[in-house]
């Protein structure tokens, strides 16, 4: 196979996802010495970065919010090398010795792979969006925002990749109309001002998106602002990055084995039947969704991996570093 | 033809249309992740099947009028054409085996020349 693989793309671990458990994995293995890159769809991607106030991560004794701790995990994270890049995983090749990461912006190549993207994946889609994807209905701007040159397009979503996606649309659409599921906008606050101050973009927020138009292609969004009728605006473009609360596995096109819930099946080290892949946090079942926990996984998982890599018999407990 | 041919606009009636072989036309741009994914595939696909199969690749950044004539709006796309008509088209990147299925049944379709 022809690859772009170099030094600069080839680590030993890949870890999708970069909340509580794919921080913490990165943190012991890039302190084990491991080249780590984390791939991560933005700070307020997954549950802990839209998190309020968390008040019982223990030795932290007053209140952080959710995306101040998780930035404290990746600044942790990087000060033993761990790499982080703001990319969206759309495939992987897992059973293969090398293994490959496919994003949006790049290919990625590892000996191992931990999968911890969390569960804010949705389950139903939007009426009209499975039959017009291609035809208008698309989830990577960087791909198609071209398409739509002067035209109007219509983001779902409230996270910073929503937002991210939208200011990149606003370089080619005429206009942007972004639709919020909730009051507000779950971002960094300078990317939020960066939106509101683009002329080019109409934000609704509190808004319900109903149902994605078009026969050959979209024509429009028909949507309920709470409380409100609904309202059908003109649109050809419709890009999609709303959130639920399902185990986000898509990418992995049906590589790894998954449990009648949607969540990736592991081993006692969170390892799955593929050697060197391993998950982590949120993905799996039976598992109860604190950050503490998550972090564990995430060190039991990221202990494992180096392991193995290494050829270890036993985890090496490191009582005195 | 053991690789995959890049076509521009003006080629393409040519190249695709009038192709004795069956094409999979795949309508890519360097900038798409999910391109970069289905491109190995097809290379080892007109690397092994280049006798039966052509595979085209038009970069829409610098090709859009016949990625707008088959109403084009998101990349990859690719389009399955024999004797000039669109047999089967496939939105999004797909893992090998899969791709390799939809490209079985489509030459299955195909009427054998003689």
């Amino acid at each position: 196979m022809t690859t772009d693989m170099n030094d600069s793309n080839l680590y030993d671990v890949v870890i999708i996802g970069g909340g509580p458990a794919g921080a913490t994995a990165a943190l012991y293995t890039a302190r084990a010495g491991l080249k780590t890159l984390v791939l991560d769809k933005g700070l307020t991607a997954g549950a802990l970065g839209i998190t309020g106030k968390i008040a019982n991560y223990p030795g932290l004794t007053e209140p952080i919010s959710g995306a101040e701790l998780l930035e404290r995990m990746r600044s942790q994270a990087k000060s033993f090398g761990a790499q982080f890049v703001t990319d969206k995983v759309i495939g992987v090749v897992l059973n293969e010795e090398e293994k490959m990461v496919f994003g949006n912006q790049g290919t990625y190549y590892s000996q191992a792979v931990i999968v911890a993207t969390g569960s804010l994946g949705r389950g139903t889609r939007i009426k009209g969006e499975e039959e017009l994807l291609g035809k208008g209905v698309s989830y990577c701007a960087t791909c198609d925002a071209a398409f739509f040159k002067d035209q109007d397009v219509m983001v779902a979503g409230s996270s910073d990749e929503a937002i991210d996606e939208a200011l990149y649309l606003t370089r080619f659409a005429s206009r942007v109309h972004f639709l919020c599921p909730r009051e507000d906008l779950k971002a960094p606050q300078e990317l939020i001002d960066e939106l509101l101050a683009n002329p080019k973009v109409d934000l609704h927020c509190n808004t319900t998106l109903l149902e994605i138009i078009g026969t050959e292609q979209v024509e429009a969004v028909r949507f309920q602002p709470k409380g409100q009728t609904e309202e059908t605006l003109p649109i050809k473009g419709a890009f999609v990055y709303l959130q639920g609360g399902r185990p986000i596995t898509d990418f992995l096109q049906d590589q790894l084995e998954l449990n009648e819930g949607g969540c990736v099946v592991v081993d006692k080290e969170f390892q799955t039947a593929i050697p060197g892949v391993y998950a982590v946090g949120d993905v799996l079942c039976n598992h109860v969704k604190q950050v503490v926990i998550a972090a564990g996984e995430g060190a039991v998982a990221g202990m494992a991996l180096e392991k193995a890599l290494r050829g270890r018999r036993k985890i090496v407990v490191d009582w005195a570093k | 033809m053991n690789e995959p041919v890049h076509i521009t606009d003006a080629e393409f009636e040519e190249k695709v249309l009038k192709s004795s072989l069956p094409v999979i036309v795949d309508f890519w741009a360097p900038w798409c992740g999910p391109c970069r994914m289905v491109a190995p595939i097809l290379d080892k696909i007109a690397k092994e099947m280049g006798d039966k199969v052509v595979v085209a690749k038009v970069n829409t950044d610098e090709n859009v009028e016949w990625a707008s004539k088959y109403g084009v709006r998101g990349i990859p796309t690719m389009l399955f054409i024999h004797n000039g008509e669109v047999m089967h088209s496939q939105v999004g990147a797909l893992p090998e085996p899969m791709l390799r299925d939809v490209l079985r049944n489509f030459l299955e379709a195909v009427p054998a020349e003689s």
